[in-house]
């Protein structure tokens, strides 16, 4: 028992530092605003325009009084809290290329599939290309190689500012510009930390296995692809994970580069901005909100131990 | 002494090696022609050239464009507001936002009070779209937050929409959604550091904070390097989410320069007689960052313990 209660109090003593109580509370703090966003707006999302904008933070006035007179208050709460706001924004919410007067316009099923279009097409376009530079640069040490490496460094270091009308302009003359294929050629590219972690990654490859495969005859492809992108899967597997994620999320590439094809990202982009239409309301914002949360929540819960077990795998260094 | 047979042999497995890798790089190195060096060319001669939308001709005009940017009214904002926001934006990301993280990945190294399960939830924000997060705090901290802490002006207008906090408000979203990945970075680097050396520091008496100090920072300053010098770079490309908060609309008193050239593309894309200015200014700006980027990175090496 005496055993049991001075481990009790080593432990208690090595946790409730002043340092720990700082910091936990802080991130306490921060864990409470993030819930209590999500919650709010969630509760929000279930109400009508004129009741939040009466009041956002309680009940309206018109909700008061129903609450007030009802006899049953689940029946009232339901009455108030409607779901029917979903119903509405996957009947309503659509978007098109804003710079076009009448473009075409989309839906929410429209836009999840330019989402995955974008993001699945994009990601195995970095990834491929980046995987296979990095093997190229390392199985292949010459100084070309060290040159590619070198440019990559450089140009996490020297972004080169204001190349975007110049991007624009290239692509508009090259025929890339609002189309898919030309948005898979231009994430295409090799450059960026990826790169410099999966060249620490196949560095990190012993020889022998590469050896033993020459030994049975196995073809340079073979190798390649059989033995060493395997040997470094699960470091592939995380960066394909968050590259994913990235394009999935990002906003500011499918708006300039492929307007008319409105990704769920982009889309709620410029659903944001509008207000006029049937769910120009903030609860109805909410709610978009929250259904494109949902794709993304499910595939962390799936993803998660995969994708913050491997995010650090590889060492960067400059 | 190497037969005909051995050199032959020699000869054609070296052949064979070398063209699988040109295969292997030809295709990235043609988009990186493309996509990198040509797109970078060009932008460079854009700033020294002109559209003209009647013609539809370009013209050399030398350094008339960047004579424009001080000369041109409509840069005004630039110069007064985008540059130091965009500086101030960095500062704030660097002293608050690494600080944090760095605090923050120390408590769950050392296994603080559920550690793991803050290190899961400070990455969540990090998978979830801008936009998303953006069309919730930004009512969420407007209405709510203002109302319950009472921060609304006279005008009753709330935190994002008044104009003297909008700037700090959007700063401290961009801060507290941006943990995710800088604290599972130095977390692992926390981790590669010597069981021993910590052993040491507990026969030693050392508390937390002389640990943290004394023997966790100076171990991890190449990864704080790596933060800080692409921190760096990206001064006058971070738009600080202003798209999402505003789309086109966001006044020029909280532009940063990586807003201003991002709405220049988004509002011209067919309109070539602009692509000129934000050329010229991507150039200026280029020319200060990059002896800026190379002080520092020098700086963080000589700051650096381990590189004795």
């Amino acid at each position: 028992m005496e055993k049991k209660k001075n481990r009790f109090l080593n432990w208690a003593k090595r946790q409730f530092t002043p340092f720990n109580i700082i910091i936990f509370a802080i991130l306490t703090l921060y864990l409470l605003v993030l819930v209590s966003m999500f919650i709010w707006a969630f509760v929000n999302s279930l109400r009508s325009t004129l009741n939040f904008s009466l009041n956002p933070v309680g009940f309206s006035p018109i909700e008061q009084a129903k609450i007030d007179a009802s006899t049953d208050i689940f029946a009232t709460l339901k009455e108030i809290y409607k779901f029917e706001n979903y119903e509405t924004i996957f009947k309503n919410l659509k978007s098109g290329n804003p710079l076009v007067a009448k473009s075409n316009q989309y839906y929410l099923d429209s836009m999840f599939m330019f989402s995955a279009l974008y993001a699945i097409g994009c990601t195995a376009a970095n990834v491929l290309c980046m995987s296979i530079m990095a093997y190229a640069c390392t199985m292949f040490p010459c100084k070309l190689s060290r040159a590619i490496e070198a440019y990559v460094i450089f140009s996490m270091v020297f972004p080169i500012i204001g190349a975007g009308p110049s991007q624009m302009n290239v692509m508009r003359s090259l025929g890339l510009y609002n189309n898919f294929l030309g948005i898979y050629f231009v994430s295409f590219g090799f450059g960026g930390t990826y790169f410099l972690v999966l060249t620490a990654a196949f560095r990190g490859v012993p020889k022998d296995y590469k050896e033993a495969a020459e030994l049975d005859g196995a073809s340079m492809l073979t190798i390649m692809v059989s033995i060493m992108f395997r040997m470094v899967s699960n470091i592939l597997g995380a960066i394909f994970i968050v590259s994913f994620i990235g394009y999935w999320n990002d906003y500011s590439t499918p708006l300039l580069y492929l307007p008319s094809y409105p990704t769920m990202a982009a889309g709620l982009a410029n659903f944001i901005g509008s207000t006029s239409g049937p769910i120009a309301g903030e609860p109805f914002k909410f709610g978009a909100a929250m259904i494109c949360v949902l794709p993304l929540l499910v595939f962390f819960i799936i993803f998660q131990k995969r994708l913050m077990g491997n995010i650090t795998a590889g060492g960067i260094k400059m | 002494m190497i037969t005909k047979f051995e050199w032959n042999d020699k000869r054609k497995r070296a052949v064979k090696k070398w063209s699988f890798y040109a295969a292997l790089i030809i295709l990235p190195l043609i988009q990186w022609a493309i996509m990198y060096v040509y797109v970078n060319i060009n932008s460079f001669l854009l700033a020294f050239r002109r559209f003209d939308p009647a013609s539809e001709t370009w013209s050399f005009v030398w350094f008339d464009n960047f004579v424009s940017l001080f000369n041109d009214p409509s840069m005004a904002g630039i110069w007064e507001y985008a540059i130091w926001n965009s500086l101030g934006a960095w500062g704030i990301s660097v002293f608050v936002g690494i600080t944090l993280q760095l605090l923050f990945a120390y408590y769950i190294f050392k296994k603080g009070p559920a550690g793991q399960f803050f290190r899961v939830v400070l990455f969540l924000p990090s998978i979830l779209s801008a936009t998303v997060l953006i069309s919730i705090y930004k009512y969420y901290a407007d209405v709510f937050i203002s109302k319950i802490f009472n921060l609304t002006d006279s005008q009753g207008l709330g935190i994002i929409s008044n104009n003297n906090t909008r700037f700090m408000s959007i700063m401290f979203f961009n801060v507290y959604m941006s943990f995710g990945v800088g604290v599972l970075m130095y977390t692992s680097a926390m981790t590669s550091i010597s069981e021993s050396v910590f052993d040491a520091c507990k026969i030693d008496g050392v508390n937390a904070l002389q640990e943290f100090f004394v023997i966790v920072l100076p171990q991890i300053v190449p990864t704080i390097t790596v933060f800080i010098v692409t921190g760096i770079a990206g001064i006058f490309t971070n738009q600080i989410n202003l798209f999402s908060f505003y789309q086109q609309r966001a006044i020029p008193k909280i532009q940063t320069v990586g807003y201003y050239l991002y709405i220049q593309i988004y509002n011209n894309g067919s309109n070539y007689q602009y692509y000129s200015q934000p050329a010229a200014l991507g150039i200026m700006i280029t020319l200060v960052t990059a002896p800026v980027v190379l002080f520092a990175r020098w700086g963080m090496k000589k700051v650096n313990p381990m590189e004795d």
